[in-house]
């Protein structure tokens, strides 16, 4: 795979994989490379942040290592959310099967009043794999005792499915992933669901919200 | 409708806390029913019903529902000043 020294810049079309974005100008997702690194490796270096999620020190040359392996699948997207212009958050897609099922997650947001968009990066994240990807089935997991996670994914449609249950090791300990998924068929009222009050997180720009 | 007691009313039921449960001086984070969709929230109440422009960052820094009713009621009170 061709990357110039600085790393992968899709704008440059440097490697055979084009910038995706998806939204509107106001909030939108975006396919992360070099660019975001600085911004997701201060997000994966708060602990505050990562308590439910494998703790590393990451450095620069962890992330743009990560990068490069997962822009040259096929079956991952790796997303950073930009709100009003500003890195917002990350989410990911991943153990994608075309037209089938995929997996929604690596989603972080900051710690600060950019968790507004947390439901933006949902409502994307879920329309990109339903609309774009063409999948039937969403699914993810959370770990047991995330409540306030958990919370959120039920409020927007989600529901618990043992399907995707699973164990793994989190920071040292062996934790119970609770699975959820949502049917492409539920995605319709699950976006009626959202959709009052995402929308004034995709409004234009010079009503911001959260700046 | 800007008095602090309305507005603490108004806060009961966005945090879905039954009438009369909800602390003025109770710390936002440890509210099982706050998280960012309920930050939302509240931005959404401040415009379709005080019609202020709430600022999510300073929201988000709220540490006390007395907090959030002192910083929606000043919110208010300098857009009405504003209109003068």
């Amino acid at each position: 795979m061709l990357k110039s020294q600085k790393g992968v810049n899709l704008d440059t079309l440097n490697i055979p994989k084009l910038p995706l974005r998806y939204g509107t100008d106001s909030c939108y997702i975006s396919l992360s490379d070099s660019r975001s690194a600085a911004d997701i490796i201060a997000l994966r270096n708060d602990r505050e942040l990562g308590k439910y999620v494998n703790y590393v020190e990451l450095t620069l040359e962890d992330q743009e290592r990560w990068l490069t392996e997962q822009l040259g699948r096929a079956d991952s997207l790796n997303f950073s959310l930009i709100a009003q212009q500003r890195f917002a958050g990350i989410l990911s897609l991943y153990n994608i099967e075309h037209g089938t099922s995929c997996e929604f997650g690596r989603m972080m947001m900051p710690n600060d009043g950019r968790r507004i968009y947390a439901l933006a990066a949902e409502i994307l994240g879920m329309s990109f794999a339903f609309e774009v990807l063409g999948v039937r089935t969403l699914y993810c997991v959370v770990v047991e005792g995330n409540d306030t996670v958990l919370r959120f994914h039920l409020r927007n449609g989600w529901k618990e499915d043992a399907r995707y249950d699973r164990y793994a090791s989190v920071n040292g300990s062996n934790a119970h992933l609770v699975g959820l998924s949502v049917e492409r068929s539920e995605w319709p009222g699950c976006f009626a669901k959202m959709q009052p009050l995402a929308r004034r997180l995709f409004v234009s720009p010079g009503k911001a919200v959260g700046e | 409708m800007a008095n602090e007691n309305d507005l603490f009313s108004h806060l009961e039921q966005i945090l879905e806390m039954n009438p009369g449960t909800l602390q003025i001086n109770q710390n936002v984070r440890e509210l099982k029913t706050w998280d960012s969709l309920k930050l939302l929230e509240v931005i959404a109440f401040a415009d379709s019903e005080l019609h202020v422009e709430l600022d999510a960052e300073s929201l988000s820094k709220c540490g006390t529902v007395g907090d959030i009713v002192s910083l929606l009621s000043a919110s208010v009170r300098s857009q009405q000043s504003g209109n003068r």
